[in-house]
């Protein structure tokens, strides 16, 4: 079906480094961000460590946009407004890159089309580049400093309250055909990994973090089975304590007690402290389910906002208890949409790519129901499980990747179509990747293989 | 921590060890720190020495074999 007034938004991640290849710190960040703020733009400093962590960005349309560094201050992300179309994100796009370019230019600073820190922490402290933000003194992820060097690129795609159940469990399936599309992080520690997407390394061994209760899979791994209803996805994803804490006018406030999201939701009070270590209570509302929502990092992540004047947190536990989420979200939802997260940074030039692909798929789901349909979720699991190895000369089943991915691309070109805005011309760099059977990580090594370090950064490097 | 837990997490520092040429430094810097900044549990050490050795197999298997 067509789907004109999908919205599709673009969260864009990219390493910023010295000229040299090794990172920024702390004094290199804020210097970065007294530059790049200039008249009209807000800044963003966090309320906790008074760090300046960030900024919003005011464009020639009005809009502002949001930029920030995310775990590591040497990681740049850029959470742009959903719009109607690909162009539209482009424009929008174009003109921040463009600002961050300038600035990262003047202070000498590599802005890198690739999700990779080729020279890491070589001989660093990594904590020592952590960013300032109240957010990551109130996490509950032990390992949480392994994203200090990952970069991606995430596309928000807007649903219908009767698509999301679908969308997440196809676009989940299809996860490692994305990987093996996009890989791009192979460099890393100064040599070749064994490996094509060091940054899903960093997911794995981060999702150990919520192992504590025994549990898997909620943090980065592909689920064992598909989910049959929007209640078993929440159930699913609440299965451990609460990640983050609650928001209380733009404050983190933690329970005292370590308590799992439904039991947190059918409480009335809750002894809690806010992070100067003040006593206070939390009292469940539907922000906090509205949070609560979110708190899953899995490849394909439904976002939904439920509307205040339909959706009580006792009708809502009642029918995550009788299974009956999905009907009971339709009409009392203010904005629903998918974060597809499975790719990495691209190269410059190729950035839309990814999101058309994405798009393109949720706009024709029916057709990648069916390509889903062709293998067992096991094999699609597995294929998520090695294509950050096996890249372009991966397996699914018995069968070679190839043939998959252009089944894949065909069905986002023919979604894209059903938009009728001209939105298929950004598959080309999809096309030229499965034509030359190399995906943007394949291209690297041969890089530093030929050129070394020096012709490595200048490869991955933003020059426009 | 219990006897059963150091055991464990003197495995995943074995297994750091001896795969130094597949698991990079910054890895190790930041699982082993982990353990000194939170007590890890049983169930979570078991998870580091799964995924570790789930990723250095499939290393061997698909990147080496």
């Amino acid at each position: 079906m067509n789907f004109k007034e999908r919205l599709v938004g673009l969260e864009f991640e990219n390493p910023l480094l010295r000229a040299d290849g090794t990172i920024i710190n702390q004094e290199d960040i804020q210097k970065f961000w007294n530059a790049f703020i200039k008249e009209g733009d807000e800044r963003d400093a966090d309320y906790l460590t008074g760090v300046l962590v960030g900024a919003k960005k005011k464009l020639s349309n009005g809009k502002f946009e949001s930029l920030n560094t995310d775990t590591g201050v040497t990681t740049l992300e850029m959470s742009l407004s959903p719009c109607k179309s690909l162009d539209e994100a482009k424009k929008n796009y174009d003109e921040v890159r463009t600002a961050v370019l300038g600035t990262a230019k003047k202070l000498g600073f590599r802005y890198l089309g690739y999700a990779i820190w080729p020279r890491t922490f070589v001989g660093k402290n990594p904590y020592d580049y952590k960013t300032k933000k109240s957010l990551y003194a109130a996490l509950n992820l032990p390992r949480h400093n392994l994203q200090l060097p990952i970069t991606a690129h995430q596309t928000g795609i807007s649903l219908r309250a009767d698509e999301v159940l679908s969308a997440i469990n196809t676009l989940q399936a299809l996860s490692g055909t994305i990987t093996c599309l996009s890989a791009n992080s192979p460099i890393f520690e100064d040599k070749i990994m064994p490996w094509k997407e060091t940054r899903l390394v960093n997911w794995n061994l981060t999702s150990t973090s919520a192992h504590s209760q025994g549990e898997m899979d909620i943090f980065a791994q592909m689920p064992s089975r598909p989910f049959t209803s929007l209640a078993d996805y929440f159930k699913y994803i609440w299965r451990t304590t609460l990640v983050l804490p609650m928001l209380r006018n733009g404050q983190w406030v933690k329970p005292n007690q370590k308590l799992t999201p439904i039991e947190y939701l059918k409480g009335t009070k809750w002894p809690a402290k806010d992070l100067f270590g003040k006593d206070t209570e939390l009292e469940p509302t539907l922000s906090d389910l509205n949070l609560l929502s979110i708190c899953s990092w899995m490849d394909a992540k439904p976002h939904l906002v439920f509307k205040s004047s339909a959706v009580t947190l006792n009708e809502f536990l009642k029918n995550l208890e009788a299974d009956t989420l999905d009907e009971y979200i339709k009409g009392r939802l203010v904005n629903c949409y998918m974060e597809y997260r499975i790719g990495g940074s691209s190269p410059a030039g190729e950035e839309l790519a990814l999101p058309a692909l994405s798009l393109g798929l949720v706009n024709n789901l029916k057709r990648a129901e069916k390509l889903v349909a062709k293998y067992s979720w096991a094999d699609w699991r597995k294929l998520r499980g090695n294509s950050y190895i096996t890249g372009m000369g991966g397996k699914i089943g018995n069968d070679d990747i190839v043939p998959v991915l252009q089944e894949l691309a065909e069905i986002a070109q023919e979604g894209l179509k059903m938009r009728s805005m001209g939105e298929e011309k950004y598959l080309e760099p999809v096309n030229t990747r499965i034509m030359e059977k190399k995906n943007p990580a394949d291209k690297c090594i041969e890089v530093f293989k030929e050129k070394g370090m020096g012709g490595l950064l200048d490869y991955v490097t933003y020059t426009k | 921590m219990p006897k059963t837990t150091v055991s464990k997490a003197k495995q995943v520092e074995e297994i750091l060890d001896n795969n130094r040429d597949i698991i990079p430094n910054f890895f190790r810097t930041v699982i082993l720190n982990s353990f000194q900044e939170h007590e890890p549990t049983k169930f979570e050490l078991d998870a580091v020495i799964k995924v570790l050795t789930d990723e250095i197999d499939k290393v061997k298997k698909y990147a080496r074999g």
